[in-house]
């Protein structure tokens, strides 16, 4: 047992400040870290002190593993939260921290190498007979050998890169003559984004839905699960509406499942808080996918679900205490809903947008959490993930969650730039996703209902109307705003007075 | 008198224009709207109808210059600005398109000047954001220059080649 007192926060942005957050709850000293790209957002002046990692590129600043322990070591941290992306599951990173003898909030840097590398922790798994989708996972990597595997598994058939994440070097191929092109764009961006360009090959399993479980240990054998979360409503392979408890699962499925994720965490002696993620198809059966060794984005709604705050659990068995709850003690309560707001615009193939958040806007709808690393004023640059925020609401069932979030959506505007509010609110409107019709191909398959809807000339004079009525002509000039009169509506006004 | 408006790059005529005071008045495609100003924020106005009816609008500034966000409950957002100077050239970016659609760097060109091209093949491929992007030809035709190769950086809306061909249908 060792007590933490100064905890180092290892990330940027909504994250960062979660964390914190947390570990202000429980009297523990935060510091943070931040790159001349992210000065003047919120995180860098929301913890007890700071670490400037200067500027220059992410392997410089936020990726730069020694001189971030260096710098931690020398202002006393007792444990370092990596949050999720950046080093949160890079076990070199692990292993650099332990050996300051400062405490990872993480599994072992070797469960984080096994269940890192898809093809290892599939290894691994194989041996508690976890359902697995078939595929090749060998080590030959020559386009010839990958074809042949290809057409053994079927098309369609997904590219994967072993050290993958976020979509990033994942292809879907259709058909034989598309494999190689497909092959060499996967490998080039997994190389850029992983530096390692292995792949592994899997049966495309058409109409499936995401269904991933989060799990937590501590470092006395005690596994427990916190139920599902369903993610199955994805773009470009990454998630922007996630639920629990899933539509899909009924008590005797969702036991099956739950357990499944329990004993792989018991299997590889996990420790902390982890997330199994599976395939769930149109029959039933599911397929382990892959494991997170860390917090996951959409952790919140299993939060709000459980009452179980996850973040101050990670610190808790960082310091070697025992999970104090039993699996029966974990009752969920209602329904979850979490959107991901992005700066992309979602009728021009989800491009990331840029500019500055006039205004984010604020909630007081009961049951609303808003996580966030922006503020008014804020500028969205393109250097990091265009997620602005995590906007969830609980409630008693779906449906009034629903509700709840579509309103809560109407009141944070993140105005200012073009953003995928509507876009979700759509999703959220949308008769297939009231009806739980959701599958990871969803915004595929319903594109033409959530595409942009005409607008109506009442929506336009409400629009003209405010504008005009307003007063203010508002111009935005090169990142700053200013806000003046507008001598043109004066005039207008001068001209009615004549016309009466 | 008429005002012209850019809305979600739809260009909206009001006519009958009248503005006095705290109301506004005018039509759109012949149906009659009247407004009131009941409040206003720096950050919101809040208007009534002729039935009564109030609406809370958000507004701030827009994406660029003389551009305004308007944000109501119950509607799409709206991105306004007024049609009194020449119409912005809206620049036509996405998949379809032989322009950067943002700023990133050309991980691989795959056809040589010269070469005739099919509709939708892949010409080259942009990485931003560490997502590539894959930049297809509009349409069939002949590659007359390509102005980047692989490893150079570039902005967002630029040229990055040169097609070709009769170009009426792209």
């Amino acid at each position: 047992m060792r007590k933490i007192s100064k905890l180092l926060i290892c990330n940027r942005g909504e994250i960062a400040l979660r964390i914190a957050g947390s570990a202000k709850e429980m009297g523990i000293k935060t510091v943070g870290i931040y790159s001349s790209a992210d000065i003047g957002l919120p995180h860098t002046y929301s913890m007890d002190e700071m670490i400037y990692l200067g500027e220059g590129s992410l392997q410089e600043t936020y990726l730069n593993a020694d001189l971030i322990v260096h710098k931690a070591f020398e202002l006393g941290v007792d444990a370092i939260h990596p949050g999720y992306g950046f080093l949160s599951e890079n076990s070199a990173f692990a292993s650099l921290v332990r050996e300051k003898n400062m405490i990872f909030l993480g599994p072992s840097p070797k469960v984080i190498d096994i269940m890192g590398d898809k093809k290892a922790s599939k290894e691994t798994l194989f041996a508690i007979a976890t359902p697995l989708i078939p595929g090749y996972f060998g080590d030959k990597q020559d386009s010839k050998t990958l074809l042949e595997e290809a057409k053994k598994i079927g098309f369609p058939v997904l590219i994967k890169a072993t050290a993958g994440g976020g979509g990033k070097g994942m292809r879907v191929v259709e058909s034989e003559n598309e494999f190689v092109s497909s092959l060499e764009s996967a490998m080039r961006e997994a190389k850029k984004s992983f530096g390692i360009d292995t792949v592994m090959l899997e049966k495309y399993i058409l109409s499936p839905r995401h269904i991933e479980v989060q799990v937590l240990s501590d470092q006395h054998g005690n596994h427990r699960h916190l139920f599902e979360r369903e993610c199955s409503i994805q773009r470009r392979h990454q998630k922007i509406v996630e639920e629990t408890p899933s539509t899909a699962l009924d008590p005797e499925l969702r036991k099956k499942i739950c357990d499944t994720a329990v004993a792989i965490a018991s299997h590889v002696k996990y420790e902390g808080a982890g997330t199994v993620e599976f395939i769930l198809d149109t029959s039933g059966a599911f397929y382990f996918l892959e494991m997170n060794t860390r917090l996951q984005v959409e952790h919140p709604i299993t939060e709000m679900l459980t009452g179980v705050d996850l973040v101050k659990w990670q610190i808790k068995i960082g310091e070697g205490k025992i999970i104090s709850f039993s699996q029966d003690d974990l009752v969920p309560r209602g329904h979850a809903i979490e959107v991901r707001i992005y700066a992309e615009d979602p009728d021009n193939e989800f491009l990331p947008t840029n500019g500055v958040i006039e205004r984010v806007g604020t909630t007081h709808l009961n049951g609303v959490r808003l996580d966030t690393g922006y503020a008014d004023g804020s500028s969205v640059g393109v250097e990091f993930d265009p997620m602005l925020a995590k906007l969830i609401a609980h409630s008693d069932t779906r449906r009034s969650a629903i509700t709840k979030l579509l309103l809560a959506l109407d009141e944070i505007t993140f105005s200012g730039l073009k953003t995928n509010r509507d876009h979700l609110k759509r999703i959220l409107n949308s008769l297939k996703f009231k009806e739980g019709e959701t599958y990871t191909d969803f915004i595929d398959k319903n594109g033409d209902s959530l595409g942009v809807p005409e607008v109506s000339n009442d929506s336009f004079a409400l629009g003209i109307a405010a504008l005009q009525l307003s007063g203010k002509n508002l111009v935005s000039e090169t990142g700053a705003s200013h806000i003046c009169r507008d001598s043109l509506v004066l005039e207008e006004s001068l001209n009615m007075f004549r016309n009466v | 008198m008429e005002k012209k408006f850019i809305i979600n790059d739809t260009k909206v005529v009001a006519c009958d224009y009248g503005h006095k005071g705290n109301m506004i008045s005018f039509s759109i495609e012949g149906k009659q709207f009247t407004f009131y100003e009941v409040d206003k924020s720096s950050e919101f106005i809040v208007l009534k109808d002729e039935s009564g009816k109030h609406f809370k609008v958000g507004i701030s500034a827009g994406r660029e210059k003389d551009e305004s966000h308007i944000c109501a409950p119950g509607i799409e957002d709206l991105f306004i600005s007024s049609d009194s100077k020449s119409s912005r050239k809206k620049s036509s970016v996405g998949g379809g398109s032989l322009q950067s659609p943002m700023p990133g760097k050309i991980v691989k060109v795959m056809v040589s000047e010269g070469d005739e091209v099919k509709k939708s093949q892949p010409l080259l491929i942009l990485e931003a954001m560490k997502m590539e992007h894959s930049i297809k030809s509009p349409r069939d035709g002949k590659v007359v220059k390509i102005f980047f190769s692989e490893g150079d950086q570039v902005q967002g809306k630029v040229e990055l080649l040169s097609l070709s061909g009769d170009d009426t249908d792209a």
